[in-house]
């Protein structure tokens, strides 16, 4: 499904260059659990960004489903982040003005949901994260781990094919962490493509598959 | 477009207390500015009005004010064109008929009689239209044309005809409207004798009576006048005539002034109008002041609606971002916040608005007889107002705010 063909990424001008990413290449199938893994810096985000679509590789190729993703326009990259990618963040970011159901309902707004029926699906997926009594509340009205659980249902809202996590658990407890991963690998098991960047090595091992990254490169 | 309208909507709902101010403040800055603009525009339009009347082309008479013994009602208006050339090329005094206020009742319209200066005329007008133009009240604006009442014994009748004093008794053509219907109008045209046998009275300021009695004359044929007098260039002169309407103790009274030689009758008009001109100038520029004053005003809510908003979108940065993350176009999310802030904007307006409808009609300039009646052009003026300011607020803004990528702005938020 997705096929990385010797990406780099270097930020920053010409004096303080950063290499974030150094030819990578790999290749995730569909319906795997991959972990990504490595230390601090190494360009676990970076390599996120550029595959869910908001940021650009320096060099390389990423192809999603035979589709070249650099190549797009502006209004196709929106529309590709849109259908095909879901992105859960490690600080949730939820929209604190919205109800939880109005934050499920962000992707399908921008996918020309009528609302009758984003309502009726934004309920079906706080039924699925176990949240249904908490459709009223703000996101500061909730928990860290129940934040969490909103944001992957707003991540699989739109049905993408890829979901992409950035430390989903890494602002939470053990506990929560683990409902957390519970929820993940139901929704892989599913059938849901799944690329989740991880420090913890015990969560990566549940992966299907673990990339290892260091200074940019996979080892 | 549904969708950023509603989260626009839940947007400006979450900080509308924080807009509330704003909004107020806006909405007091469109109700100044509002009232000041109708003020200055119908100052503007009344200066106009006198410029013109003191232009050689129209020569226009408004009464306003008070005299001694006549309230003035304010809709009565003469004009008197000099030029007028249409149909007849005749130099023809016109007096619309509309000013006058006159009416026929529907039974006495067999009576009317149109009278054309020449049978070419009266062709003219008939050929052209059969149906509409020629009953009372439909055609003065377009056609020279005098309708007059006569009853069948009657002697008086109103003249348009520029030979009018060269000519005492003799044939004009008459169009007889022979009315069975009110929807059937025929014309028929014979020659009707007339006899003048008045003499012409030189009155003025006769607003009581009804105009429609009058023969109204330039001064140019004053002198040709049996007891003509001292008049002025630009100088009306009335005639009233008999008639049963109830304005004739007026006209008595106005006769019996000229018969006692009065001066005061005498009604300059140029004079008047150019003291109007100074005084509607005059105001004009003071209200110009205040005009400056309202629009200082929209300026400064329009920067503290910048400051209020970049605050609250450097809070929102990840809004923002998320928006992107999850399939926005950058449009989509500039179209939300520019509606957020139409919001703000739009209701200050409207209440302004609101307000200043209420409010312009009583700022009564009663020496000029101004009101600040609510203007059209000030509606659109501060609905393009209302659509600039929001445009500015959010180009400042999201320049101010702005990130360069969309992963800067989500390490940004996350830190
Ligand atoms: N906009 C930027 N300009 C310059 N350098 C950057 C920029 N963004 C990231 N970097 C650098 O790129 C490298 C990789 O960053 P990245 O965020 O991908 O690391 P990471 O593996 O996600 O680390 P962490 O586990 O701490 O989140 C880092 O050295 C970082 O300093
Ligand atoms: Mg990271």
């Amino acid at each position: 499904m997705i096929r990385v063909e010797n990406m780099t990424k270097i930020y920053g001008a010409e004096q303080v260059q950063t290499k974030a990413l150094d030819g990578v290449s790999f290749q995730i199938e569909e319906g795997e659990f991959v972990a990504i893994t490595g230390k601090s810096g190494c360009g676990k985000s970076s390599l996120l960004h550029i595959l869910g679509g908001m940021d650009m590789q320096t060099s390389g190729h990423y192809f999603f489903e035979e589709t070249e993703v650099n190549k797009l326009s502006d209004k196709e990259m929106a529309e590709f982040r849109n259908r095909k990618i879901g992105f859960v963040f490690q600080a949730f970011y939820l929209l604190e003005e919205f109800q939880t159901l109005q934050n499920i309902e962000l992707p399908l707004g921008y996918s020309g949901w009528k609302s009758g029926k984003r309502r009726k699906r934004a309920m079906e997926l706080l039924q699925l994260v176990g949240l249904s009594h908490k459709g009223r509340n703000h996101p500061s009205q909730l928990s860290g781990g129940e934040q969490q659980r909103i944001a992957i249902a707003r991540a699989i809202a739109n049905y993408p094919k890829l979901l992409l996590a950035d430390e989903p658990t890494g602002n939470l407890d053990k506990e929560n962490g683990e409902r957390i991963m519970e929820l993940l690998k139901r929704l892989n098991k599913e059938g849901l493509t799944i690329v989740m960047v991880t420090h913890d090595l015990e969560l990566a091992k549940e992966a299907s598959r673990i990339i290892h990254i260091s200074d940019g490169k996979i080892v | 477009m549904r969708y950023s309208i509603r989260k626009a909507l839940t947007h400006f709902r979450y900080y509308f207390f924080t807009y509330l101010s704003v909004i107020l403040e806006y909405a007091v800055g469109v109700a100044i500015a509002a009232v000041c603009f109708n003020l200055l525009l119908s100052c503007n339009d009344k200066l106009k009005e006198v410029e013109k009347a003191l232009s050689e082309d129209v020569l226009q008479v408004t009464y306003w004010g008070q005299t001694d013994e006549w309230a003035i009602s304010p809709d009565l208006m003469v004009e008197v064109r000099r030029d007028a050339d249409i149909g007849a090329k005749q130099e023809m005094i016109y007096v619309p008929y509309v000013s006058w206020g006159f009416s026929i009742p529907d039974e006495e319209w067999r009576n009317v009689y149109v009278m054309f200066p020449t049978k070419e005329d009266y062709e003219k007008l008939v050929g052209e239209s059969r149906e509409e133009k020629i009953y009372v009240g439909s055609i003065v604006e377009e056609y020279l044309v005098e309708l007059e009442k006569i009853s069948k014994d009657s002697k008086k009748i109103g003249f348009f005809y520029s030979n009018l004093l060269e000519w005492n008794e003799g044939t004009l053509w008459l169009g007889q409207q022979t009315i069975a219907g009110k929807d059937t109008a025929e014309m028929e045209i014979e020659e009707v004798e007339v006899v003048l046998n008045k003499p012409f009275k030189l009155v003025s300021q006769a607003e009581q009576f009804s105009l429609q009695e009058c023969i109204i004359l330039p001064p140019e044929y004053m002198s040709l006048l049996e007891n003509g007098r001292n008049v002025g260039k630009d100088a009306i002169v009335l005639l009233p005539t008999n008639s049963e309407r109830s304005d004739m103790q007026a006209v008595g009274k106005l006769l019996q002034r000229l018969a006692e030689g009065n001066e005061e009758l005498h009604f300059e008009v140029t004079s008047q109008l150019v003291a109007l001109r100074k005084s509607a100038s005059d105001l004009t520029a003071e209200y110009q002041d205040l005009v400056y004053v309202s629009v200082s005003i929209l300026a400064i809510v329009m920067l503290g609606m910048t400051g209020v908003f970049i605050i609250l979108l450097q809070k929102r940065r990840n809004g923002v971002a998320i928006s992107l993350a999850y399939g926005a176009t950058k449009l989509q999310v500039f179209g939300e916040l520019f509606l957020e802030v139409f919001f703000v904007f739009g209701i200050g307006g409207f209440i302004g608005m609101f307000v200043a409808t209420k409010v312009s009609p009583k700022v009564v300039i009663e020496a000029l007889e101004v009101v600040a009646s609510v203007r059209f052009e000030v509606v659109v003026a501060v609905l393009l107002c209302t659509f600039f300011e929001t445009l500015v607020v959010c180009l400042f803004s999201v320049q101010a705010v702005k990130s360069r990528t969309l992963v800067e702005t989500l390490r940004q938020t996350h830190r």
